[in-house]
């Protein structure tokens, strides 16, 4: 989805000079940098399993997606992810974590 | 906390080794526990605890040298679960793998004709190759890899059974056979093995590093310990032959990180000279 | 002043509510059953029920608990034994017993939820730490309190 999306806005931004191409090029840039923010990445994955952290490893402790994008029995994403960020932990949080479905990878 | 020591072997004879070089370079495991020590390490610097493991040896070899530097470093070292005998035994029984395959021997019958001297540890030995069906067929990228030790009174033998998959390295069995002489309940005797051996995955898996002058890993999401997603089957017997008491908790430990890379090497061809994993590249799955 | 409902009593409590629900659980209540083993769910050493489902209770805000059922491994059983407690015993499975609390509670919501589970869905679920390494007698335990316990395990 985030390609077909990058792809129109390009298409949308086509140059017809020289002045234009750069204005779009910096444009795009910015587009671009929010589009892969790990953050966004992170649980708007095709993978079986969350990533974390800005460099994107791997979800700890083995986390997977489960059936319903919401973890595993016996180990939600529920499970250490409250409903707001947690700051004696560190562990962020929100209403209702979970991954986005594939389609919105 | 434990810094890594190296040892340097070297042995000549290729059929059977007739003498052995081993060099110890170690921080003090003892003197932060006993104090006393101090004055003796001034006076000759060897740390007793850091040549536990490689002073003594069980393997028959008429000629042996053990040179041992004290590694002098700001940081404090202390005891850690198998005190000098994990390291020593590491590079040890690694080296003793490195031996056998260089005579074209196999690891274990290799090790039971260093240890025809003592009967009860070539019943240990020969138990755990028993129990491990060593000899056995396996698929290709599997490996099967032994250790042992006399270690705190006790003679301990360990196989690990593995699978290597490009990075991936999935346990599949651990076998721990010990004569600690006595026991006096099984199922602590055995829970303690069994405890000892996960322990031991752990030196495979994490260390603790430094930089600017403090520890990276401070918690456990950095410090990354053994899950039971990552822990095999474990056959675990007990060979009491009466006489002395001999350690369980901190002896088991002591074989598995030498036998987790001999096992690594039988599968995949590549021999590792340290642990943990990581620093090869590699990772439990 | 939060209002919460654990193992079954009332409890009024005078704490943030961005506080750890651990911090409530054992140093306002006072039980102390479940432990503190990391502070940033990696351990799950803290774990217990909230609606009968296996949380962290380090990183679970005491705000977010009220008007919900709190389940600490005190209540787990109420006057008797759960099934996943007698498969403890019977395989022997603790150790030091720190992490054993968190291990019970998450193997309870795991066969709440999977009555019967396979040992892939045992290790997806259980990533309790166990530094005695007690994980394979908790597999077996597992499986033999799936076994005795033909309805859905209580809660």
């Amino acid at each position: 989805m985030t390609r077909a999306l990058a792809l129109m806005l390009l298409f949308m931004a086509a140059p017809s000079g020289l002045a234009q191409n750069d204005e779009s090029a910096a444009l795009w840039r910015k587009i671009e940098s929010v589009l892969t923010s790990p953050r966004c990445l992170n649980c708007h994955t095709a993978t079986e399993f969350p990533r974390q952290g800005d460099d994107r490893h791997r979800h700890l402790h083995g986390v997977l997606r489960g059936r319903d994008g919401r973890g595993v029995p016996g180990q939600t994403c529920a499970a250490c992810h409250p409903s707001t960020n947690q700051s004696m932990s560190g562990v962020p949080g929100g209403p209702s974590w979970h991954l986005a479905p594939r389609s919105m990878a | 906390m434990t810094l890594r020591h190296g040892t340097h072997h070297r042995g000549d004879q290729h059929a059977s080794p007739e003498a052995l070089y081993s060099r110890v370079v170690s921080p003090t495991i003892l003197l932060p526990v006993f104090p006393p020590l101090a004055k003796a390490l001034e006076a000759k610097p060897v740390d007793p605890s850091a040549m536990e493991g490689m002073a003594e040896i069980p393997y028959a070899l008429a000629l042996r040298k053990v040179d041992f530097h004290l590694f002098r470093t700001p940081i404090p070292t202390s005891v850690m679960r198998t005190t000098g005998y994990g390291p020593n035994a590491f590079a040890l029984e690694s080296f003793v793998d490195e031996l056998a395959v260089e005579a074209r021997a196999d690891p274990y019958r290799y090790r039971r004709a260093l240890l025809a001297h003592d009967a009860a540890a070539v019943a240990v030995l020969d138990r755990a190759a028993a129990l491990a069906r060593w000899g056995s067929a396996l698929p290709r990228g599997h490996g099967r890899g032994i250790a042992y030790t006399e270690a705190f009174g006790t003679r301990l033998a360990q196989v690990v059974e593995l699978a290597v998959r490009d990075d991936a390295v999935k346990l599949i069995r651990i076998v721990s056979v010990a004569d600690c002489g006595r026991v006096l309940d099984p199922g602590i005797a055995r829970a303690g093995i069994e405890g000892g051996v996960v322990f031991g995955l752990a030196y495979c898996k994490s260390e603790i590093t430094f930089r600017d002058g403090r520890a990276v890993e401070d918690n456990f999401d950095r410090y990354r310990l053994p899950t039971l997603a990552e822990t095999p089957v474990l056959v675990t017997d007990l060979l009491p032959r009466g006489g002395r008491l001999g350690g369980i908790g901190e002896t088991s430990p002591v074989t598995i990180p030498p036998a987790l890379a001999n096992a690594i090497f039988a599968a995949s061809g590549r021999r590792l000279r340290s642990m943990p994993l990581a620093r090869h590249g590699l990772h439990f799955t | 002043m939060l209002q919460l409902n654990v193992n079954g009593s009332a409890h009024a409590v005078d704490i943030d509510a961005d506080a750890p629900l651990l911090w409530v659980i054992r140093e306002l209540i006072g039980l102390t059953g479940t432990k503190f083993g990391c502070g940033v769910a990696a351990c799950g050493a803290c774990t217990v029920h909230v609606d009968g489902e296996a949380v962290r209770s380090c990183s679970y805000p005491a705000g977010a608990a009220v008007g919900k059922r709190v389940t600490t491994i005190e209540g787990l059983a109420r006057g008797g034994m759960h099934p996943v407690q007698r498969a403890w015993i019977a395989e022997q499975v603790p150790q030091c017993g720190y992490c054993q609390s968190g291990m019970i509670m998450s193997a309870a919501a795991l066969l709440r939820a999977v009555p019967r589970p396979t040992d892939a869905q045992i290790d997806a679920a259980i990533t309790n730490l166990c530094r005695c390494g007690t994980y394979h007698r908790i597999r077996k335990a597992i499986h033999r309190a799936a076994a005795s316990a033909p309805a859905a395990a209580k809660s």
